[in-house]
């Protein structure tokens, strides 16, 4: 079985394969169960100085959801992401990864108390992410990049690591390059080492920040094809900023359109990104996709 | 060992060595700033027989110890029949020494302009002289100034070094007292506030002369302190032993 | 031509002196950099924590430090720690005085290392997960060090030559070798220069071999 088959908390009745239209009735703005989300914000938001990132958001999140963030740079959606994993803490609200808070606990009365960071580092077991600009750790080499979690978070063996490391970067297709660094890598090499390093330890969650910007254009195919069979092979619940509007149309069940710190738009990729409700929506995607 | 003395009554003597002190930190610094220049362009110069004196100069001002080229100048000078005052000496070490660092500041200036500058220039039909003083010497002092706050602030340490060669400056006139009053304690902790307040004075003029040439010139530089913490994320400092 | 009255036999004869004092000036590098190296550490490490009276305090000094001459320093050691009771050497004296006057730069130089680390390394780390700890030895320092180690290379080689200072303070280094026979002698051109030209001859092929030694890391 592969790792990334091992990734899934449960298999998918008909087999390997998500089926677009079958999840149509479950991509709706909410889940069916309002506390089955397994990613759950409430009125959260930020601001930097002055500006306000983001305004009272409500986003909730049904397992397995594959989520397309698209919107113009400055709308929020990578904040959105940075505050899903405790990279940043919310001015207001609050964030629930697979039903426990991130930065809150119960307190006696059950009443939500301030937590710090040791209840973010629990609950970010759960949930991955992978950068645009890949923060690979240079002085080691993609094989130990791999490694690093499995030897110090999960506290397996050198051996065990090994095998699981050596594993997930077979599955990304780098099975030729475990023992050189990051420097004798493509951007497109790079950034599969990242997704097998945020991979390894099998989160619920996985987060995709614009994982192909910061690549030359015949480097995103590579990655984007990794991503797919990431979609297709697993169980994982996967929210993706991106500007591939083609991708994000062919994986995604739910897309997600920002603008200055509000969701305007939030349905499946046949009416988001074909037929918008939203003017801002249209004059975003027909600016995008002119290029 | 003047028993019936105390440090308050020398304080006026050793007061009177701070204009020595500061005479001799700006005449270094006021040699060290041409000679820096002249030496960052002999090194970056196209013809051979500039570059190697130009680094030759640096290579051996930088690489020996200060205090022997001080001594060399006040000791062995006077064999080949160079006979400087002490001033004169101690100033002029002070100034090739400093000043060899100190090119590589200007050469550091110089690189940080855009080449777009040149070719602007070079299309626009300016002379290289114009071009220097109108064009890249502008843009590379907000750079500069901040390396050349610190190296005032080196001077005025390095001035100290004169005192070994008979110069009446402040530790000169420190070392002088203790010896004749017995209690070094205080001359020198004294003597160590007055050079601390010197040198809050001079990082204070530097900085008004950063934010003069800021102004002028458009382009935002570098701060300038002496001290500053440490920058790390939160998380990695609470419990990290 | 000839310089003026150079004489090769008394040149020579002052190099056993010399090399004598040249022994107490490398030790006295060695060490003073030992020191500055683990004292500049501590001072960094406390510049980090959240308690601001001691950043402020261990910034005062670091301030105080780098903006006096290490001459007074010197002085101001060498008298008033038989005061205190602290009776030592002169060479310790000088030492110590070299050590805590380069820990003020060497906190610097560590400090700059560490907020160079981009901070992206930051974030991978915290988001996998990583112990504290291991972020600091696994990923942070490992990357603080190819900037750090080098700059501390050039602050041996600065203090080697400033160690000719100790002089002052009665330690018998290479320089003081050279003044003592040319006070003694009379004649200061050749001890002089010999010294210098020793102080030149190992500050430079020591810098030129770390610039070596920094280019290959890079590429390795």
């Amino acid at each position: 079985m592969s790792t990334l088959e091992a990734v899934a908390a449960t298999r998918d009745a008909s087999g390997a394969n998500t089926n677009l239209s079958a999840n149509a009735s479950t991509s709706m703005s909410s889940t069916a169960n309002g506390d089955q989300a397994i990613v759950a914000m409430s009125g959260v938001s930020k601001s930097y100085g002055e500006r306000r990132i983001l305004d009272a958001i409500d986003l909730r999140v049904a397992p397995r959801q594959r989520i397309a963030l698209i919107g113009p740079s400055g709308s929020g959606k990578t904040t959105i992401l940075r505050l899903a994993i405790g990279l940043i803490r919310p001015d207001a609200g609050t964030i629930e990864i697979d039903g426990t808070h991130l930065w809150h606990t119960r307190g006696a009365n059950g009443a939500l108390v301030d937590a710090g960071e040791r209840q973010a580092r629990r609950v970010r077991r759960r949930i991955g992410i992978v950068f645009q600009h890949f923060n690979l750790f240079p002085h080691m080499t993609a094989l130990a990049n791999v490694r690093e979690p499995l030897v110090h978070v999960l506290g397996l063996s050198r051996d065990e690591s090994d095998a699981r490391a050596i594993d997930l970067l077979t599955q990304v297709g780098l099975k030729d390059h475990l023992n050189k660094r990051p420097a004798q890598l493509s951007g497109g090499q790079q950034q599969r080492v990242a997704i097998a390093r945020s991979l390894a330890l099998r989160p619920k969650v996985m987060l995709f920040d614009e994982v192909t910007s910061a690549l030359d254009p015949e480097l995103v195919n590579e990655v984007l094809r990794v991503v797919r069979e990431l979609a297709h092979a697993s169980d994982m619940t996967m929210l993706m900023v991106t500007h591939e509007i083609q991708f994000a149309a062919d994986i995604a069940d739910r897309v997600l359109m920002f603008d200055n710190g509000r969701i305007i738009e939030d349905g499946p990729p046949a009416q988001v990104l074909k037929d918008p409700v939203e003017a801002r929506t249209r004059s975003f995607l027909r600016a995008v996709l002119e290029r | 060992m003047d028993a019936s003395k105390t440090l308050v009554d020398y304080l006026p003597f050793l007061l009177m060595g701070i204009p020595v002190t500061l005479e001799v930190t700006v005449l270094s610094m006021a040699l060290a700033l041409p000679v820096a220049l002249l030496l960052a362009l002999g090194r970056s110069a196209p013809h051979a027989w500039l570059r190697w004196p130009a680094g030759f100069v640096i290579e051996l001002f930088r690489g020996s110890s200060s205090l022997v080229q001080l001594f060399w100048a006040f000791y062995v000078l006077p064999f080949f029949g160079i006979d400087l005052p002490a001033l004169v000496a101690g100033v002029l070490v002070l100034g090739l020494n400093e000043g060899s660092y100190l090119s590589e500041v200007f050469r550091a200036g110089f690189a940080s302009v855009p080449d777009g500058q040149r070719e602007a220039s070079l299309t626009l039909g300016f002379s290289p002289w114009y071009r220097f003083f109108r064009v890249t010497l502008p843009q590379a002092l907000p750079v500069m100034i901040p390396p050349f706050g610190n190296a005032l602030i080196v001077m005025l340490k390095f001035s100290s070094l004169v005192s070994l060669v008979t110069i009446r400056d402040l530790s000169f006139r420190a070392n002088l007292i203790a010896t004749s009053l017995g209690e070094s304690a205080a001359v020198f902790g004294v003597v160590m506030v007055i050079y601390y307040a010197l040198a809050l004075m001079l990082s204070a003029l530097a900085r008004q002369l950063e934010a003069a040439v800021d102004a002028r010139v458009g382009r935002p530089s570098k701060g300038f302190r002496l001290s500053a913490r440490v920058n790390v994320p939160q998380w990695a400092i609470g419990a990290k032993s | 031509m000839n310089a003026i009255g150079w004489n090769w036999s008394f040149a020579l004869s002052t190099l056993p002196a010399l090399l004598a004092g040249f022994r107490l000036t490398v030790l006295a590098t060695l060490l003073g950099s030992a020191l500055a190296f683990a004292l500049g550490l501590a001072l960094t490490l406390l510049r980090m924590t959240r308690h601001a009276p001691l950043t402020l305090i261990v910034n005062a000094f670091v301030s105080f430090v780098r903006g006096t001459p290490l001459l007074v320093q010197l002085y101001v050691l060498f008298y008033v720690l038989p005061k205190w009771g602290v009776s030592t050497s002169a060479f310790v004296t000088g030492v110590v005085g070299l050590g805590v006057y380069y820990s003020a730069s060497t906190s610097e130089v560590y400090r700059a290392g560490i907020e160079g680390v981009a901070p992206g390394q930051w974030e991978a780390a915290l988001t996998l997960g990583l112990p504290i700890r291991r972020v600091w030895s696994g990923v942070i320092l490992p990357q603080a060090m190819r900037t750090v180690l080098p700059v501390l290379g050039n602050q041996v080689i600065a203090m080697f030559k400033e160690t000719s200072l100790l002089s002052t303070i009665t330690v018998m280094e290479m320089l003081a070798q050279a003044t003592n026979i040319g006070s003694i002698q009379y004649r200061y051109v050749e001890p002089l220069t010999l010294a210098g030209a020793l102080y030149f001859v190992i500050s430079y092929v020591s810098a030129k071999g770390l610039r070596r030694l920094e280019v290959g890391h890079v590429n390795a």
